[in-house]
């Protein structure tokens, strides 16, 4: 049986929710849910991809915004490039699009294969540190990056294939249709072998050494894919700002992302998805209100982690009994 | 055959085991005894790849296997349960099993095919049959009994469709009728998988009872090697560990 055959209530369910975020696209006029939206995206993608680590693998990363980073830096600076775009012409956000998560690939690939030997939190304070270097880099490199101003000056977004990216309509249809591809690869990948792979290192790494697992291995592809789905998120930030900025590499980023899959939970797949939709919501509509929001964001998590002891889907769907305990 | 001939280990200055050979034949029993801390475990995971060997020889019918990676040892027919069972707490019992037949049939690192195919399920079933383990086929293993633990460890060494298959202490920390029933299914197994089995054992009635040779390790060294009934009648074994007033069955 093909992938696809297997795999047909996964793609059925994506297939509904890319028609249903363009219905939203087309009749909904006022533009804040589509910018909302799209926020939610890139840092959801953000949030999934370093779940595929926390949470299928038990690779508890600080470090994973460094690959939200570089996507959206390198995918600002190509487009940025007079000499890419006249050579790549209209295919060049195609072309510049691959590129960034072919760069980000590498970079983890080399990134990972140096932490992925370490657990726990020697693991987690390496990517800490590669996360920092890669910040450094983006910040002292000031005639590249643009140093702490961030890329600015905005980027080039050519029309290809009659879509215009310039158009906020046709932005926000481009970006949920990756969004929707990423979420069901990650979605692909936890119900494939691969998945139950990485299930085994994370309940217990030496039983699965000797069940014949390539931990090592394993271990290092599931951070390469995290790694690159994570830049899909910096790239679609990147379209929407226009820009890229050096607080994406900082640590906070990194700690956000984190507070996503607590807030939503680790143990449920779209866990940590639920979780950057509340931290934003929270974030916006504290905004309203006051200068105050990490106190509040910080307090709500206190809640969370302290009262429910757990994501927030995860206690509903204990409470309404779909989950077992 | 499993051959392992003059092999030594250390750490640091405490010699785990000095130079040990041995013999399993293939298709028997053996099991290996001693006092704590002889390097039992020690040569178990100086077998299984787990730890380094310092000198010596690990040798699988003819073939050189010292110092292989453990999946590259798994891969020749070696595997192995633990003294402490060391399952996977968070999936079910079935789950389990058809992970490491996934892993034996080096579907591993398969990124888009589906986990749960007919094909894995009718194998984890089998299993599942063999180990008369169906009724806890979807519990989660942490939620199943010590005994049960040990059974699906052996289990999961099981589904690498091994031919050397080592066991560590399989019935520690078991009630003495769990301990017979235990017993009863690993000879079972070993009887209907034609394996050779080697297992550590504290137990001096059920080593007496089922090896068909046992192998006394002491201070890492090999102290005395035989049938059950010659290792009964040697004195150095005697005095340095079953003690005199030992009656074996």
């Amino acid at each position: 049986m093909s992938t696809f055959t297997l795999f047909k209530k996964d793609i059925s369910i994506a297939l509904f929710s890319v028609l249903f975020l363009i219905l939203i696209g087309f009749f909904v006029e006022h533009p804040w849910p589509k910018d909302f939206l799209i926020s939610i995206f890139s840092f959801g993608l953000l949030a999934m991809s370093l779940n595929m680590l926390i949470g299928f693998a038990g690779m508890v990363s600080f470090g994973h915004a460094a690959f939200f980073a570089l996507g959206g830096y390198a995918f600002g600076l190509l487009l940025q490039s007079e000499s890419f775009l006249t050579n790549f012409g209209a295919l060049s956000i195609i072309v510049a699009f691959f590129v960034s998560i072919f760069i980000t690939g590498i970079y983890s690939a080399v990134i990972g294969a140096i932490c992925v030997r370490l657990n726990e939190i020697y693991f987690a304070f390496l990517t800490l540190a590669f996360q920092m270097f890669l910040y450094s880099v983006i910040v002292s490199w000031v005639s590249l990056t643009g140093g702490d101003q961030g890329l600015m000056g905005g980027i080039a977004r050519p029309v290809f294939l009659g879509i215009d990216l310039s158009n906020s309509l046709h932005r926000y249809i481009f970006c949920s249709v990756i969004f929707v591809i990423c979420i069901l690869l990650l979605r692909i990948l936890n119900k494939s072998n691969f998945g139950y792979s990485l299930r085994l290192i994370r309940d217990n790494q030496e039983r699965a050494e000797f069940l014949g697992i390539r931990v090592f291995r394993v271990k290092l592809i599931c951070f390469v894919i995290a790694s690159m789905v994570a830049s899909v998120g910096g790239i679609i930030m990147t379209l929407f700002t226009s820009g890229a900025y050096p607080e994406w590499a900082f640590w906070t980023q990194s700690g956000e992302a984190i507070f996503m899959i607590m807030l939503g939970g680790i143990s449920i797949f779209l866990g940590p998805l639920v979780g950057t939709v509340l931290l934003r919501l929270i974030n916006d509509v504290v905004q309203m209100y006051s200068s105050h929001t990490e106190l509040v964001t910080g307090i709500i998590i206190m809640i969370v982690v302290l009262g429910l002891r757990k994501g927030l889907v995860e206690y509903l769907l204990e409470k309404t009994g779909i989950l077992k305990k | 055959m499993l051959s392992i001939s003059n092999l030594c280990k250390s750490f640091g200055g405490v010699v785990a085991t000095n130079n040990v050979t041995l013999e399993f034949t293939e298709g028997s029993l053996s099991s290996i005894i001693g006092p704590n801390g002889a390097g039992k475990t020690t040569l178990f995971n100086l077998i299984t790849g787990k730890l380094k060997v310092d000198s010596g020889k690990v040798k699988l019918d003819d073939e050189d296997i010292t110092n292989l990676s453990t999946r590259n040892i798994v891969l020749k027919g070696i595997s192995r349960a633990f003294q402490i069972s060391n399952i996977f707490p968070s999936l079910t019992v079935k789950e389990t099993l058809m992970s490491s037949l996934m892993s034996k049939n080096n579907h591993a690192e398969k990124l888009f095919n589906p986990f749960h195919s007919k094909a894995l399920e009718e194998e984890a079933d089998e299993l599942l049959e063999i180990l008369e383990m169906k009724r806890l086929s979807n519990v989660i293993c942490s939620n199943i009994s010590h005994g049960d633990q040990k059974v699906l460890d052996i289990g999961l060494a099981l589904s690498l469709d091994p031919k050397i298959l080592m066991l560590d202490e399989p019935t520690a920390g078991m009630g003495p009728e769990e301990r017979w029933k235990m017993v009863e299914t690993i000879e079972r197994l070993w009887k209907l998988k034609k394996l050779t089995l080697i297992f550590i054992e504290h137990d001096m009635d059920i080593v007496f009872k089922i090896s068909q040779k046992i192998h006394v390790l002491r201070y890492g060294s090999l102290l005395a090697s035989g049938s059950p009934k010659e290792i009964k009648n040697n004195e150095e074994v005697i005095n340095a560990y079953l003690g005199e007033d030992f009656e074996a069955i």
